[in-house]
């Protein structure tokens, strides 16, 4: 008995160390990436436009469609179920109300996180850790360019610009989309639903909008491309691939619940 | 970036031994400007691990490496990437980025690193596309090049900041030897007219025996031979011999 009890402490005192050197190593990297700020007088910015160009349009521009769609059908889902049964209570005025909270507040920002995430961050992964591999980050690293400042700083510039532009958009879409959809089976006057939303939006929401899109624009391109530096051959790429996907999913559920707390309870 | 010094590179007492394979044994010697330096050896002799730990990839050694009369062993990172624009090094495999083409390939460096305008710098690489001979495939990316097409490329882009020390690692693997010839004349004319300095890392010296100055030759972490030319060729340096000839006898341990 006491044997088995031994076996669970050390076992788990195995796993706090681990934890702790993963955060440890982590942090280490950005104190690397707060560093490489220093470079930043040095290097001529044209080098890093293209970048943030090329990763914007995939970020952003590429996800559009995909975003569109989602929030359509989630906008739509959420008016039908308000619509079918906020009258059984006698709350049928809250439609607005409700698609604020669930849409603007949380969904319409997780989900897009969770997009972005699923399509860029795993891009952003297995292209760093391809190009470690391929011995790119080698020599770039031999070219005198700050790889931290070069590769990882114009996907953060990037990933804010993208994720905000496409929570706004998700929102509108699911607001004005979902309406229209929802009009197939229910009927609700258009004023009345402007309304509504106008009355529950307040200055609050945007600023929140605006902190998470900067929170979830900086993890995103950190966590993904901090897992893509690591591979050490090439069988560790789909390995590192998806704990950065995985990994990152799990921090902004964290983050975006933490929000929630400290800004609406 | 040029102080005057007689010497570009000097090495002082470089010991490495974090690897099983690689070790330097107290390895030192300078490099005069200039100077077209052929280091060579067997694959476990240390020649690999020379320039990663010269150009601060490699920071896991002993002793100092002096360039410029800068001590570049305790320098930070900032520092040493300012270095790195006057020390260039083509590495083993070229290092080309794929998913850029030739001549964006070679004006990286110069994007990065300079306030030129993209005239100056579309005239810089033309012009060194015009030297290589690499025209007819400027616009092509790494996957569709030849080995030629590549060293090409990678020689162009690490030359093209004008640096005053290049470290060349293996350069002719896997080479067609006609196109090795040609390399090499570009080479030795860069070297002459730019007053670069070169260090050439091979497993095979006999392909520069008519364009260098010097040639180190190292084994077991240690310098075993260390001359020009006419010592190289003439001299009684059984190691040298055996690796100059191929012998599989001799004293040189074959893995």
């Amino acid at each position: 008995m006491k044997n088995f009890f031994l076996k669970i402490i050390i076992k788990q005192g195995k796993k706090t160390i681990q934890t702790w050197e993963s955060v440890k190593d982590f942090l280490g990297y950005i104190v690397l990436i707060v560093k490489s700020f220093r470079s930043l007088k040095y290097l001529s910015f044209r080098s890093l436009y293209t970048t943030i160009l090329d990763q914007t349009k995939f970020t952003g521009i590429d996800a559009i469609r995909l975003i569109v769609w989602a929030a359509v059908l989630l906008g739509a889902t959420v008016i039908i179920q308000a619509t079918q049964n906020f009258p059984k209570f006698g709350i049928d005025a809250f439609v607005g109300n409700l698609m604020i909270l669930i849409i603007a507040r949380e969904l319409g920002p997780l989900l897009t996180a969770i997009i972005v995430i699923s399509r860029s961050g795993s891009a952003m992964a297995s292209e760093i850790a391809t190009q470690t591999e391929n011995k790119e980050i080698r020599a770039l690293e031999l070219m005198g360019i700050d790889t931290k400042l070069y590769i990882v700083f114009p996907r953060i510039v990037a990933s804010i610009v993208s994720i905000f532009t496409l929570i706004i958009l998700f929102d509108i879409v699911a607001f004005i989309g979902g309406y229209a959809v929802s009009l197939i089976s229910v009927y609700i006057p258009f004023g009345q639903f402007v309304t509504s939303l106008m009355e529950a939006f307040s200055f609050e929401d945007l600023a929140i909008t605006v902190l998470k899109s900067v929170i979830y624009g900086i993890l995103i391109p950190l966590i993904c491309s901090y897992y893509g530096f690591k591979p050490a051959s090439s069988f560790q790429i789909p390995i590192f691939v998806s704990k950065a996907v995985v990994r990152t999913l799990l921090y902004i559920f964290i983050i975006n619940a933490l929000i929630s707390v400290l800004f609406y309870m | 970036m040029d102080t005057g010094s007689e010497y570009i590179l000097k090495l002082e007492n470089i010991t490495f031994d974090m690897s099983l394979f690689m070790s330097l044994k107290g390895i030192s010697f300078s490099v005069p400007r200039g100077d077209n330096i052929v280091i060579f050896g067997m694959e476990n002799s240390g020649i690999d691990i020379l320039c990663p730990v010269i150009s601060g990839i490699e920071k896991n050694y002993k002793g100092n490496v002096i360039y410029n009369d800068e001590n570049i062993s305790v320098t930070d990172p900032v520092k040493i990437n300012r270095i790195r624009r006057n020390l260039a090094y083509m590495q083993l495999g070229y290092g080309l980025i794929k998913n850029m083409s030739v001549e964006e390939n070679i004006a990286l460096p110069l994007r990065y690193h300079t306030k030129m305008t993209m005239p100056e710098i579309e005239a810089r690489v033309d012009g060194l596309i015009e030297e290589m001979g690499l025209e007819y495939c400027r616009m092509l990316r790494p996957v569709n090049l030849r080995r030629s097409e590549l060293l090409k490329t990678s020689f162009a882009r690490s030359v093209v900041l004008n640096p005053d020390l290049l470290l060349v690692e293996h350069p002719l693997e896997g080479q067609c030897i006609m196109n090795v010839l040609s390399f090499i004349d570009k080479l030795v004319e860069r070297g002459k007219s730019t007053r670069l300095s070169t260090l050439i890392v091979t497993y095979d010296p006999s392909r520069f025996i008519d364009t260098s100055d010097r040639f180190i030759m190292l084994d077991s972490g240690k310098i075993v031979f260390d001359g020009n030319r006419n010592e190289l060729l003439s001299g009684d340096n059984y190691m040298v011999r055996q690796l100059l000839n191929t012998e599989k006898e001799g004293p040189l341990q074959i893995i």
